[in-house]
């Protein structure tokens, strides 16, 4: 038995519970249909939640106003009220240019709100994120659905999200992917591209292959993208999407395989695809060097690099515990989550600085569905935070 | 719209998302762990996707793109249970231990314990048998990201998991 087999078991198990679902198609169906002229039955739910609430309102308000006409002997006690986190109205106040971190709003998960990389600044960038977004690493244009927008919501380009998975560029305004060369019920070559916002994109070079899309999650996936660095960092993985296979360090400009490399668990490339952290799968990264020699080994799996690469995000049994920031050229950990039990969820690199922001899964927010709210620590290259924000669910890339 | 293309645009829906029901059905119970609150925000799914499918490009993409409006609906429902803290879904719960059954037992009480998000990743993958770029389409993040919440949430149920374990 694999764990697929395993997973799959339970959740088998687990939809056993569920009990018979022959006849919730078409009554689903036929019930969604109906609704979608009328207000839907939570909207009606709430209006007469709100017509209770008015009512308790205006009986309590006129209880009040007796009770001070004729005051009462026993004091009443004084409900508490808990506070409502609503959403941010402030638009960010910062120039287009200006990089953030952006994050869903904790109270309004279709807004996308910034944040500066100093804490200092934030705000409401758009909306239209409930099903989530790609970011560039400057927060300015972010891929969501089919279509690229920058910060005022415009769409500059559009792509087809299927066939093109968007990696973004460290200079955050172009992009690779690994594209197949056949129809997608055949195997082929995959097509490493790079895309300029706007403008068609241009071959790079044949790199790993596609099986059929039925057949399983392997393929090649983009892990580093960087026009000015010349580099771009490409990876096969294992037949479930998981694993790697073999990578490769490609020449943008020549489409030149520099290096190559593989077998691992787990692939992190610096943003200029200068450095790759392989992990073993057994609790163990190596460190390669530009021309594809080690340069160090380290305990743990690393998830990313900071922005010049001398730091990396690390974690411990595939980002469950202790998530850390660590310099690997002297094995010094910087900092480390003050919860260690913690779970590593994502992590970005300051365009233009030295700062990691990670995202540790704090257990004090609940879970709400492929979306993970986190504690976000920006933290910089002396290790410490220069600032905290709590329940945000971050974008990933 | 007259009667006979209401009904033509009817029927095309129905072709369109009817077999995605069950699947988003399923998406909706595990991530809610309630059948009534799954069949809700499914019939609420239908109907979005019906007000919306004219933003739908590209028809390759219904699946993900119908799961994905399934997930929203999933995640609203737990914004805004309000009126009762939010609970661990007790489908996982294990039933009458059996010495045979302690693998098994172990595994589920390891998904259990999994974050939501990662058990959501998992489903989509080995259940519902989505592609990456599938799950990354109906979850709005690359192949790539995809690829590494797969392979995390892989690692947190079998640490010592190697690749060809899977």
């Amino acid at each position: 038995m694999t764990l697929r087999d395993d997973i799959r078991g339970g959740f088998d198990r687990q939809q056993a519970k569920l009990g018979e679902v022959g006849d919730a198609r078409h009554r689903l169906m036929q019930d969604g249909l109906a609704a979608r002229e009328s207000v839907s039955r939570r909207v009606q739910w709430a209006a007469g939640i709100a017509a209770v609430l008015i009512a308790a309102l205006v009986i309590g308000t006129f209880a009040l106003v007796r009770g001070n006409i004729h005051p009462q002997t026993v004091p009443g006690t004084t409900p508490k009220a808990s506070a409502s986190p609503t959403p941010l109205q402030n638009a960010l106040n910062v120039s287009d240019s200006t990089p953030v971190i952006v994050y869903h709003d904790p109270a309004n998960f279709d807004q996308v709100d910034g944040v500066t990389w100093d804490g200092k600044t934030s705000g409401r960038i758009g909306t239209g994120a409930a099903n989530g977004g790609i970011p560039n690493p400057q927060g300015t244009l972010y891929a969501a659905s089919n279509e690229i927008r920058d910060r005022h919501g415009a769409v500059l380009a559009t792509f087809d999200p299927i066939n093109v998975g968007v990696f973004w560029s460290d200079d955050g305004r172009s992009y690779c992917s690994v594209v197949r060369t056949a129809s997608r019920d055949m195997s082929s070559p995959g097509e490493l591209q790079l895309t300029e916002v706007g403008k068609s994109p241009r071959n790079v070079a044949r790199v790993g292959s596609f099986k059929p899309a039925s057949h399983d999650g392997g393929g090649p996936s983009v892990v580093a993208c960087s026009p000015g660095g010349d580099r771009a960092v490409v990876y096969q993985s294992g037949g479930q999407g998981i694993g790697v296979m073999q990578f490769w360090v490609v020449q943008l400009s020549s489409g030149r395989t520099l290096w190559t490399g593989g077998v691992g668990g787990y692939i992190a490339a610096s943003h200029d695809g200068r450095y790759v952290a392989l992990a073993d799968g057994s609790g163990h990264t190596v460190i390669y060097g530009p021309g594809g020699a080690v340069l160090k080994r380290l305990e743990g799996e690393v998830f990313g690099f900071s922005l010049d690469g001398a730091l990396v995000v690390a974690a411990q049994i595939g980002g469950a515990q202790s998530p850390s920031i660590v310099n690997w050229s002297d094995g010094q950990t910087i900092w480390t989550c003050p919860d260690s039990t913690f779970g590593y969820w994502g992590s970005f690199a300051e365009p233009g600085g030295s700062q990691i922001a990670i995202g540790v899964l704090d257990p004090a927010y609940p879970q709400t569905g492929g979306f993970a709210p986190v504690d976000l620590f920006v933290v910089g290259a002396d290790g410490i935070v220069s600032f905290e924000l709590k329940d945000v669910t971050l974008f990933s890339q | 719209m007259t009667a006979e293309p209401a009904r033509e645009a009817e029927q095309e829906f129905e072709a369109l998302i009817g077999p995605l029901v069950e699947p988003g059905l399923r998406l909706a119970f595990s991530m809610l762990g309630n059948r009534s609150e799954a069949e809700d925000a499914t019939q609420d799914a239908i109907t979005k996707a019906w007000r919306s499918l004219s933003r739908l490009r590209d028809r390759s993409q219904v699946r993900p793109w119908f799961l994905a409006i399934v997930a929203n609906q999933c995640r609203n429902v737990r914004r805004t249970r309000w009126f009762s803290t939010v609970r661990i879904p007790l489908v996982f719960q294990p039933g009458k231990p059996a010495e045979s059954h302690v693998e098994r037992l172990d595994l589920e009480r390891e998904l259990e314990k999994l974050p939501m998000a990662d058990r959501q990743v998992l489903f989509m993958r080995f259940y519902l048998d989505l592609s990456v770029d599938e799950i990354g389409t109906a979850l709005g993040i690359s192949g790539a990201a995809a690829k590494g919440r797969i392979y995390r949430a892989c690692k947190r149920l079998r640490p010592g998991l190697l690749e060809e374990d899977i």
